[in-house]
């Protein structure tokens, strides 16, 4: 048996025949048994994303210590790795564990690619070769035609939205994993893969049937959905900014009553608080005055103006204190 | 500096190498490719054979060529990422046709053309300029009349002289099948599992509804004394009432029996005194009572067959697709391996004073064995 008839048993007849059979499931749809058959394999493959997710956030916990073990063998190449090796095995944190879910990924992509030509093929010559993995479960050969059709979509050719939401989604989840690095070829090479890797898969998608680019938005979106909720975080993705971007864009609301009566409020508390900056600002200036009067000479006061922060001047105190605490030593005076 | 420049060339590298190679991937498959698939015709002293991009007539005792021409390339619009770099052959599905000197090729990109048998010359082609939807099926012409099922689901009649159409009828389904004429009837079997009669004098349909079955069907429908015969990739074979479309019986896929389908009936069944011979791709070929759809017999041929099988004298010859020619007896069923030809073999047979010819594909021959003997009279390179 060659590695292809192998493969043939292992992976393309069984991921042939689930669709086909998922889709005489789910009305013939297609495309919902594309999302249904990507939510299930994720579920399959939950624990290791967790582990490969807890892998990569160890991995940032570990950053800093990596960055003094470069400083400190900057010039000894060995003994860094060493080093770095030692630090990963003390943490226990595998620098591989982060790559394995995506290379466990890899034959799936392949058998769902050759899958979907497959069942979705368009002329008989492609169509023909079909029967050769089909199981003779009834259902399968009830199911079949599938509904190439879904939403906008004719999942058995490439889509050119679809192929821009797999590169947004994908530049999401780069976004989410990458690391802080400080050290700067690590920087370097984390700011390239989160470029690369998204435009590299907006070009498979573009080549690709626009069924395994709805694989990718849905697996790409449950690995978003799985990062935060086992980081907590967003990673280096900067949400209020492009949340602010966003709104930026949006048309401005509309003021309602209630909106401007609060504005009101807000504005006319902030003119209070002027007013009261101005009122202390002029109380210190003849408290100056004063200190003055009572017997410092010229050079005194310049000392005591170069002392910079040695001491605030009355105006920055004023500045700083509390309204209360400006009232107490107005009493005291 | 110099290390993360190094570092991003390598990974461009590696970007290039990757995508070169999923692009190659998915282009040079054989899986993947359109190659298509034609039998042949014999009218007269010359035997006609469509390949991918042309059309030759050959002297049918010797294989010789007495004209071969080339058939207008395809430049339907095609995707800018798509594998196909503009012009490319003609890919044909369907038989060449004969009728009244005229030889006609229907292509899947949706043109038909029409050649003098003696000379060769292009006397026009359908449409003048542009495309049809695609055609798998072939053609059947009958008073002038060149009637065709298109991929995208229209069943035309085509005046032969002004190439006018005299009617259309959309099924809304899509059609693979060959059609099948009886009288003012024709009969069309789709893709989306359903058979039409329509009627050849006015475009409509005759029956009140079309029958259905639980698979897409790809083999023409047979008429015998009043009965529809087709095979479905649901396992099943369907005898079906002529006049309203009203189930007689089926033959189907039973577990609990010795001997069932196990896979697509893709060829066309070949009807023989009262019995179908229907080749599988499960590599049986099931031999059934027309009268009543009751299992006669099933023969191991031990692979997969899709070519529509032929009548030699007393002898139903089949092929299956790894190029092995077996001959069954159709007094007592018993069958023998004819020839053995080491290619694909995917097309129609076709049988002519006791040769068999059959078109391979991949490697492109045209042989021409004798029926009875498996001896190979010649045969002839098409590509």
């Amino acid at each position: 048996m060659d590695i292809g008839a192998i493969w043939d048993v292992i992976a393309l007849g069984p991921m042939i025949n689930i669709l086909i059979g998922l889709s005489d499931i789910l009305f013939g749809s297609f495309g919902l048994t594309i999302i249904v058959l990507t939510i299930i394999i994720r579920a399959v493959m939950f624990p290791l994303t967790r582990k490969q997710m807890n892998a990569t956030k160890a991995m940032q916990d570990l950053q800093p210590k990596l960055a003094e073990l470069q400083k400190k063998h900057a010039k000894d190449s060995q003994k860094l790795a060493a080093e770095q090796m030692k630090l990963y095995k003390e943490s226990g944190v595998s620098p591989a564990g982060c790559l394995l879910p995506m290379l466990v990924q890899m034959p799936i992509w392949i058998a769902l690619y050759q899958s979907i030509m497959r069942v979705l093929a368009v002329a008989p010559g492609n169509f023909l070769n079909l029967s050769e993995y089909l199981y003779s479960w009834p259902m399968v050969f009830k199911a079949l035609p599938v509904d190439s059709q879904f939403l906008w979509l004719n999942l058995g050719t490439p889509d050119f939205l679809l192929a821009l939401l797999v590169g947004a989604s994908m530049w999401v989840t780069q976004k989410m994993s990458s690391s802080a690095s400080t050290n700067p070829q690590q920087k370097s090479q984390a700011q390239m893969m989160i470029v690369m890797m998204p435009l590299m898969f907006v070009f498979l998608s573009l080549t690709f049937p626009s069924g395994l680019a709805l694989y990718w938005i849905i697996s790409n979106v449950i690995t978003i959905v799985i990062q935060y909720m086992i980081t907590k975080s967003w990673g280096s993705l900067n949400v209020n900014k492009y949340v602010a971007m966003f709104k930026g864009l949006l048309p401005a609301k509309k003021e309602s009553g209630k909106d401007k009566k609060l504005k009101e409020r807000i504005a006319s508390v902030e003119n209070r608080k002027k007013e009261d900056v101005k009122t202390s600002k002029a109380e210190d200036t003849s408290d100056n005055a004063q200190v003055v009067e009572e017997g410092t000479d010229a050079s005194g006061r310049e000392e005591r103006q170069d002392s910079g922060g040695g001491r605030t001047t009355s105006f920055e105190r004023a500045k700083q204190k509390p309204r209360g605490s400006r009232n107490k030593r107005s009493k005291r005076r | 500096m110099k290390k993360n420049k190094k570092t991003i060339v390598k990974a461009i590298l590696l970007t290039i190498i990757l995508v070169v190679s999923s692009l190659a991937v998915s282009c040079s498959s054989s899986a993947y490719t359109n190659y298509g698939w034609t039998g042949s015709v014999v009218d007269g002293d010359v035997i006609y054979v469509a390949s991918q991009g042309k059309i030759t007539a050959l002297q049918k005792d010797n294989g010789s060529v007495k004209w071969q021409r080339e058939i207008e390339k395809d430049t339907a619009p095609s995707s800018p990422l798509s594998c196909g770099m503009g012009a490319a052959a003609s890919v044909i599905y369907a038989d060449p046709v004969v009728s009244d000197d005229v030889v006609y090729v229907a292509t899947y990109s949706g043109k038909i053309f029409a050649y003098n048998t003696s000379s060769g010359n292009l006397l026009w082609k359908y449409p003048s300029e542009g495309y049809v939807e695609g055609i798998i099926g072939g053609l059947i012409i009958e008073n002038g009349l060149i009637y065709f099922a298109a991929v995208g689901g229209t069943v035309t009649a085509l005046n032969a002289e002004t190439q006018q159409v005299e009617w259309l009828y959309d099924t809304e389904d899509t059609l693979w099948a060959s059609p099948c004429m009886d009288g003012d009837t024709l009969f069309v079997a789709s893709y989306d599992k359903r058979l039409f009669a329509i009627d050849i004098n006015s475009g409509n349909l005759k029956w009140d509804k079309p029958f259905e079955t639980d698979g897409p069907i790809t083999a023409a429908p047979i008429y015998d004394n009043g009965v529809v015969y087709i095979g479905s990739l649901d396992r099943g074979i369907y005898a079906i009432d002529a006049e309203n479309g009203q189930l007689i019986w089926e033959f189907n896929a039973d577990s609990d029996a010795e001997y069932t389908p196990r896979n697509w009936f893709w060829a066309t069944p070949l009807m023989v005194d009262g019995v179908i011979y229907a080749p599988n791709m499960d590599g049986f070929v099931y031999v059934i009572d027309s009268a009543n759809g009751t299992l006669i017999t099933a023969l191991d041929i031990e692979n997969p067959m899709s070519s529509d099988p032929v009548l030699n004298e007393d002898r139903v010859i089949v092929a299956t697709q790894n190029g092995d020619l077996h001959s069954i007896n159709i007094e007592d069923n018993s069958k023998f391996l004819l020839k053995s030809l080491d290619l694909t073999v995917q097309s129609s047979l076709y049988v002519d004073e006791g040769i068999v010819y059959v078109h391979t594909i991949r490697t492109e021959n045209l042989y021409a064995i004798n029926g009875g003997s498996g001896v190979v009279v010649w045969y002839y390179e098409v590509s």
